[in-house]
């Protein structure tokens, strides 16, 4: 009877640690991958794209829509997350949703200088505010959680749920999706407020 | 505004779809760290995650995570490979050019005319250092890239990296016999990850994967969990040749919970 065979989270292959199941990752492995980043140990880097390369890939691509755009813009987020990992708090930090903000961030800025965006839309940059990507509250990034969300954004109703998404995944400001939904803006603020308050309740 | 008037906001902020003046409004607010608006603000970038994290899509290629591994490897220089797009045109470039204007070209253009050769000829040495550091920077970047290819060449050859190395499978409760999951392992797959429900891995203090004649092929205690509410363990492939197969989750002898599935080969 083997004890190696079975393992949680993570497994060797060819000499590199892959874990597919990116969320399932203990905090506290996390918090080890970052202490690594900050000393630029190459391997961290390849283990952090490992465990949220694909989340990154996949919104991105949702966002821009073009495999090979959203490989560049993927490639450009790690490097990003490579070269100021030395600020992230390690202690306290999650790197999930520093990486999928420093993501969209990429594809918001390719989306603007590609036309396809205004420039009412803008980014909450990454570095500008560094408590909000840390404490986040427990079990907020379970996968758990992000089903149960994604579950209650599935339970919307349509219009309420092509406003959320429009802001989300297309980068669009209210008044943009006013304008593209045809409706007044105090509507469309009604109703992602409504959307939004709905999935705050799913998350518990 | 006061706090609870930008509440409603805070994710919006979050993902920039926010205008004013409650933009501004809750900027502020970050900015004096107010507490009540700093925490709020956090709850909904981990709703935002929550909305970026199950996406659906395809797996990034197997190149990608070459060129990311590079990044690292090689240096920042060479990875900013991220070609924006060219910027609109401003329209103030589209206007008519006004007389004035005109006139203060053609002045300038005599001005130039009148440029001692000794400034010229400085600005053609000027041009020639530079158009040799560019050749010698395009050389490096070739020899960059030819490395690169080469690199992903070995990993392409490798038979494990050919095919997609890891496939998952969310299991479910049932009774040994019960065929209530199915897996297809292709060729080339070289481990499997079962999701459980976290809740019965925490309380498990070893996980037993058997056989359809009920003998433990592999074990594994204790079980490792972490603070996550999701619990994934990862089988070598060739453990699980075709067959029916079931993951117990054990307390001491007490079995909390079975898994069954089957598997075949393709």
């Amino acid at each position: 009877m083997s004890s190696t065979a079975i393992m949680h989270g993570t497994l060797p292959i060819l000499g590199e640690s892959v874990s597919p199941l990116a969320m399932a990752v203990p905090a506290r492995d996390d918090h080890d991958l970052l202490l690594r980043l900050k000393r630029r140990e190459p391997d961290a880097l390849t283990e952090l794209y490992d465990r949220y390369g694909g989340m990154a890939y996949r919104l991105t691509l949702r966002m821009v829509r073009d495999e090979g755009v959203a490989q560049d813009l993927v490639q450009e987020t790690f490097l990003r997350a490579w070269n100021r990992a030395a600020g992230f708090d390690a202690e306290r930090g999650a790197p999930g949703p520093w990486l999928l903000a420093i993501a969209r961030n990429r594809a918001i800025d390719y989306l603007r200088a590609e036309g396809r965006l205004s420039k009412n839309t803008f980014e909450l940059n990454e570095t500008e505010h560094p408590a909000l990507f840390v404490e986040v509250p427990d079990g907020a990034l379970s996968l758990d959680a992000a089903r149960r969300v994604k579950r209650a954004l599935e339970r919307l109703g349509s219009q309420q749920r092509e406003a959320i998404e429009l802001a989300y995944f297309e980068g669009f400001s209210q008044s943009e999706i006013a304008h593209r939904m045809g409706q007044p803006l105090g509507t469309i603020k009604t109703w992602t407020r409504r959307a939004i308050q709905q999935m705050r309740e799913a998350l518990g | 505004m006061n706090c609870a008037e930008l509440r409603p906001d805070y994710m919006l902020y979050a993902i920039g779809a926010i205008e004013e003046p409650e933009r501004t409004e809750i900027r502020a607010h970050l900015d004096r760290n107010c507490e009540t608006c700093t925490s709020g603000v956090r709850e909904a970038m981990a709703l935002t995650y929550s909305m970026g994290a199950l996406v659906d899509g395809p797996e990034p290629p197997l190149e990608l995570r070459s060129r990311v591994s590079g990044i690292a490897g090689m240096g920042a220089r060479r990875a900013s490979a991220v070609r924006m797009p060219a910027p609109k045109r401003s329209l103030l470039l589209a206007r008519p050019v006004a007389a004035w204007q005109g006139l203060a070209v053609l002045a300038a253009c005599l001005a130039l005319a009148v440029v001692p050769t000794i400034l010229w000829r400085r600005a053609v040495v000027e041009i020639e250092k530079r158009q040799a550091a560019a050749a010698a920077a395009l050389a490096d970047e070739r020899q960059s890239a030819a490395q690169l290819r080469d690199e992903l060449a070995k990993l392409e050859g490798s038979s494990s990296l050919r095919a997609n190395p890891i496939i998952s499978l969310e299991l479910e409760r049932g009774a040994p016999g019960e065929a209530v999951k199915h897996i297809s392992i292709p060729n080339g797959v070289a481990a499997i990850v079962l999701a459980l429900p976290s809740d019965l891995v925490r309380q498990a203090s070893t996980a037993d994967l058997r056989d359809s004649s009920g003998q433990t092929i592999s074990s594994i205690s204790p079980i490792p969990v972490g603070d996550s509410d999701a619990a994934g363990l990862t089988i070598d492939a060739r453990l699980l040749p075709a067959g029916r197969y079931s993951l117990a989750l054990r307390a001491g002898e007490r079995v909390l919970a079975q898994f069954p599935f089957v598997v075949d080969r393709r």
